[in-house]
């Protein structure tokens, strides 16, 4: 997923991927409910807000289906909506 | 003592030595080379990663390492959204859209590389059904993929 990522986020520049070991950032691995690996999140959520980001998904998909949950998040009219 | 395996070394020396094509510059987000550790700031992980940046860049001539103080270098940290330590920072004509936070061992060690060859070579190993749908993204997203060491 790691690799699929990074080659997603090269396509776009409105898109970036981070990858994140989660033995060496517990807190975050606690924020994001991260219980088995690898564990994929579309968003941000704040360290004290406490809700599930909009998209996320554990183990692998394939290409075409990790693709279409970018196209879900990034597609969206950014005015006027709220998330 | 190298961290690369020596045979994990020489395969990866090979695949960089014929797949890079352009040069690729890694950035590394660590502590700094202070051996005092000051209280909430103890990163465990941030020399051995540093190092395992080195010996990666050494295998090609056309991979290059800055090394850059989380603490210290703020401008370059906030500039290129660094939000942890150790970090490793990539992207495409100068940009930080790809980022490794932890030290990337075994199988995200070869993904790394994947993501350099990339870059380097300019080529996508996405096809070309997925990279036309990617266009059309037009808000921020932010993908963060959580993994393990093994």
């Amino acid at each position: 997923m790691a690799r699929l990522a990074h080659a997603i986020a090269l396509e776009n520049p409105n898109i970036t991927a981070d990858v994140i070991e989660v033995e060496e950032f517990p807190n975050l691995a606690q924020r994001y409910m991260v219980r088995s690996v690898p564990k994929t999140v579309l968003g941000n959520i704040g360290p004290m807000s406490g809700i599930a980001p909009p998209i996320q998904f554990v183990g692998a998909v394939t290409e075409a289906q990790f693709v279409e949950k970018v196209l879900e998040e990034g597609m969206e009219e950014p005015e006027g909506g709220t998330k | 003592m190298a961290i690369i395996p020596d045979r994990d070394r020489n395969d990866l020396k090979r695949d960089l030595r014929k797949n890079l094509k352009n040069e690729v510059t890694i950035k590394f987000f660590g502590q700094g080379s202070s051996l005092l550790a000051v209280p909430g700031r103890e990163c465990r992980y941030c020399p051995q990663t540093q190092d395992l940046m080195e010996e990666m860049t050494g295998l090609s001539p056309k991979l290059h390492l800055e090394v850059y103080n989380f603490y210290t270098d703020t401008e370059a940290r906030d500039k290129l959204g660094v939000e942890r330590i150790p970090a490793i920072v990539l992207g495409d004509n100068g940009s930080s859209r790809l980022k490794f936070y932890g030290i990337p061992l075994g199988p995200e060690l070869y993904a790394l590389a994947d993501s350099v060859k990339t870059i380097s070579r300019g080529v996508s190993p996405l096809s070309m059904e997925s990279r036309k749908k990617l266009r059309k993204v037009k808000k921020p997203v932010h993908i963060q993929v959580f993994v393990t060491p093994n």
